[in-house]
């Protein structure tokens, strides 16, 4: 749906049949040939080979991360020469020969807690676990050294791994053991691969991620109406119940692991339901659930999302995609994506006059945009500091006249002192008067000097309090 | 393409069954009602109705059911592919009042056969049969239907409680034995993994593609 072409594999049954004619299947990675017909093929080779060095070529390619080769056909050659000394030829004759060990060194992965991630670590530092530690390391040195293969070699390298590790644990563990042991696994090598594999050069992930993230951009103005999801503007306190959905499939680009990443998806597709659940009291079915993925991916635009989905096909367990809850919340994601890339005004039930419109932005939804609840309170937000800012003024103002008004009056008061001291020195010899005049003048400014800080007080205090109210509102 | 059956009889079988249908036909009443045995009920406990699993044994043998819901609505017809791959059954579901949704099922049919082949066990299934006296599809001509194209078919009623266990316990025992028969023909179920895996590649291929790719099963 969203890699048309180039993926896929297209050949037929007699293609896939080993070359030698025996009947069995064969493999491009076995050039061909089934894994018995190789094998015989290789153990006649295999002793010139050796002693021609290229043992020596292969193990020292290792440690050189940049290794050029020209020839594709020879890489994969080399790739399986590589994964032949680590591996051996074939697991029955190995497992065989060393059952005992294996088993005494996995015995304490048996007790391991589901989800136990960092008691995995330890238990994989012990000695008793070397081999599988050892194995591990080589595989990552593998990797790394083959970095620049297609990114789809990479991924049927990491696969084989998977199976090998599995039927490697399955030999020694029950069932459900070795699914909870392969995610560790997985989460071990995919942490440490994400930086090498994820966005390969050699696939165009990155120009299909920046088409997709326009595309969602330039849908912006799709509205839950349209899509049919149950949207209620129920609650004040939450302004989109999706919210939560929206982050979660944020979330999904920073984790490294592919199941980490599927447990994103699943807690975005949680969060749906419980969004969908307030709206409605039936049990969501899968029409109510994909419309609102398709929103919440529509709205969350996370980022690098197709890179993401591709990463989780490549390098996923395949039974966690295959199967389970997470499986079904994958495909649902996938089919959002799928039918975001191709929505057209039918989907919506629009015109595709009206579609056009819209994507060209001469139209705006009648609609207020779903987050209008958000813009309203900034908006309203914004409004408030403007009084303040305004009221703030006025006080400030306010302060810087009573202060004028307080020096005018002091300047009066000292003039009225002024003049009466030199009336009342014209009457000097009437010694009664003047004292009587002077404690007057006294007691009037003090008086008058108290009424007004009073005032002065209250108008202060009167506006403090008003602020407060605000700050309080 | 069988993502279940694996050899030994201690092992567990798992299925994917995806659900079909136009949106009314009450796929969701339907599956509610053999996962909690409940309908239109204030009490059901779960949020949602796409993703259902039931366990079961049938005998002695483990099965775990997956039934994936899928969105039915005209504008999603066009998922479908992404849904369906790698199932081992369908439940396709119309409504036995409504030709139209008959209609709908004949269309799924013809497009699960060409994508699918016959590795799909398929269940036609009249719903709403308490609605007996407003029947619009003929029960000969539904049977009729279902044998042309190798379907079973169902008469179940949501609300009644009607033929849902029969349905799904003939479906279970069709799709173990697509499964066992599958086992016989590859010989050995070592592969089980690899071919699982190669379903899982083929994700974001075009739904043309996949037929071709689907039964390839080679490396492992």
């Amino acid at each position: 749906m969203w890699a048309e072409q180039q993926r896929g594999i297209h050949v037929n049954q007699a293609e896939l049949l080993c070359k030698e004619g025996c009947g069995y299947y064969g493999n491009s990675a076995w050039q061909g040939y089934c894994s018995k017909c190789w094998r015989e093929r290789i153990r006649k080779s295999d002793t010139e080979r050796l002693s021609n060095g290229v043992y020596s070529d292969a193990a020292s390619s290792l440690t050189f991360a940049k290794f050029e080769e020209k020839k594709s056909l020879e890489k994969s050659r080399r790739v399986s020469t590589v994964r032949r000394f680590l591996w051996g030829t074939a697991s029955p004759p190995k497992a065989a020969e060393c059952s005992e060990g294996k088993e005494v060194g996995l015995k304490p992965f048996e007790n391991l807690e589901p989800g136990d991630f960092t008691s995995f670590l330890k238990l994989l530092r012990q000695p008793s676990a070397q081999r599988l530690q050892s194995r591990i390391t080589a595989f990552l040195n593998t990797i790394q050294a083959y970095h620049h293969l297609p990114v789809e070699k990479q991924s049927d390298l990491v696969q084989d791994f998977y199976q090998n590790i599995a039927s490697y644990f399955s030999s020694s563990m029950p069932e459900t053991q070795v699914s909870q042991m392969m995610e560790h696994i997985e989460k071990l090598i995919m942490t440490r691969l994400h930086k090498w594999v994820f966005c390969h050069d050699s696939c165009d992930d990155e120009q299909r991620d920046l088409l997709l993230q326009r595309r969602i951009k330039s849908l912006n103005w799709v509205t839950p109406q349209m899509l049919h999801v149950p949207f209620t503007q129920a609650g004040s306190e939450v302004s989109d119940p999706y919210l939560l959905a929206i982050t979660a499939i944020i979330e999904m680009d920073a984790k490294r692991a592919p199941q980490d990443k599927l447990t994103c998806v699943c807690k975005c597709s949680h969060n749906v339901f419980q969004a969908l659940a307030s709206s409605s009291t039936e049990p969501a079915n899968a029409d109510d659930f994909l419309s609102a993925l398709i929103y919440v991916v529509l709205r969350a635009n996370p980022p690098r999302l197709h890179s993401n989905l591709q990463y989780i096909i490549r390098f996923g367990l395949p039974h966690s995609l295959m199967a389970g809850e997470s499986g079904y919340y994958f495909t649902n994601l996938s089919c959002a994506v799928a039918f975001i890339e191709r929505l057209d005004g039918p989907a919506l039930n629009l015109s595709s006059e009206e579609f056009d419109s819209y994507m060209q932005g001469r139209k705006v939804s009648s609609q207020p945009p779903e987050d209008s609840e958000g813009q309203k309170k900034a908006r309203e937000n914004r409004k408030k500091l403007e009084d303040l800012k305004n009221r703030q003024e006025k006080l400030d103002q306010g302060v810087r006249t009573l202060q004028d008004q307080l020096q005018q009056w002091m300047q009066s008061v000292q003039l009225q002192m002024d003049e009466f001291t030199a009336q009342s020195a014209l009457a000097l010899n009437d010694d009664v008067i003047t004292q009587t005049a002077g404690s007057v003048s006294d007691d009037v400014i003090t008086q008058a000097v108290a009424s007004v800080s009073d005032e002065a007080a209250l108008v202060i205090k009167d506006d403090v309090t008003e602020d407060n109210a605000e700050t309080v509102c | 393409m069988a993502a279940g059956g694996t050899g030994g009889s201690n092992k567990t079988y798992s299925f994917k069954v995806v659900l079909l249908g136009e949106g009314c036909v009450g796929k969701t009443s339907l599956v509610l009602r053999y996962c909690e045995n409940k309908f239109n009920d204030k009490h059901i406990t779960t949020l949602q109705a796409s993703f259902l699993t039931k366990k079961l044994n049938i005998a002695g043998k483990r099965v775990n059911l997956a039934i994936w819901d899928t969105a039915g609505q005209e504008r999603f017809h066009a998922l479908g592919p992404i849904y369906y791959r790698d199932s081992n059954g369908a439940i396709l579901v119309y409504d036995i009042t409504d030709e139209d949704s008959f209609q709908k099922v004949k269309n799924w049919v013809k497009e699960l056969r060409k994508m699918l082949g016959n590795e799909i066990c398929l269940c036609i299934v009249g719903n709403k049969i308490d609605l007996e006296k407003e029947r619009h599809v003929s029960v000969e001509e539904a049977e009729g239907y279902a044998e042309s194209v190798g379907a079973k078919h169902y008469h179940t009623s949501a609300k009644l409680n009607k033929g849902i266990e029969e349905l799904f316990l003939d479906l279970c025992k069709r799709m173990m034995e697509t499964a066992q028969a599958e086992e016989r023909a590859k010989g050995n179920g070592a592969s089980q993994t690899a071919t699982s895996r190669r379903g899982v590649q083929i994700v974001d291929d075009e739904p043309q593609a996949a037929t071709a790719a689907g039964g390839c099963c080679a490396s492992g």
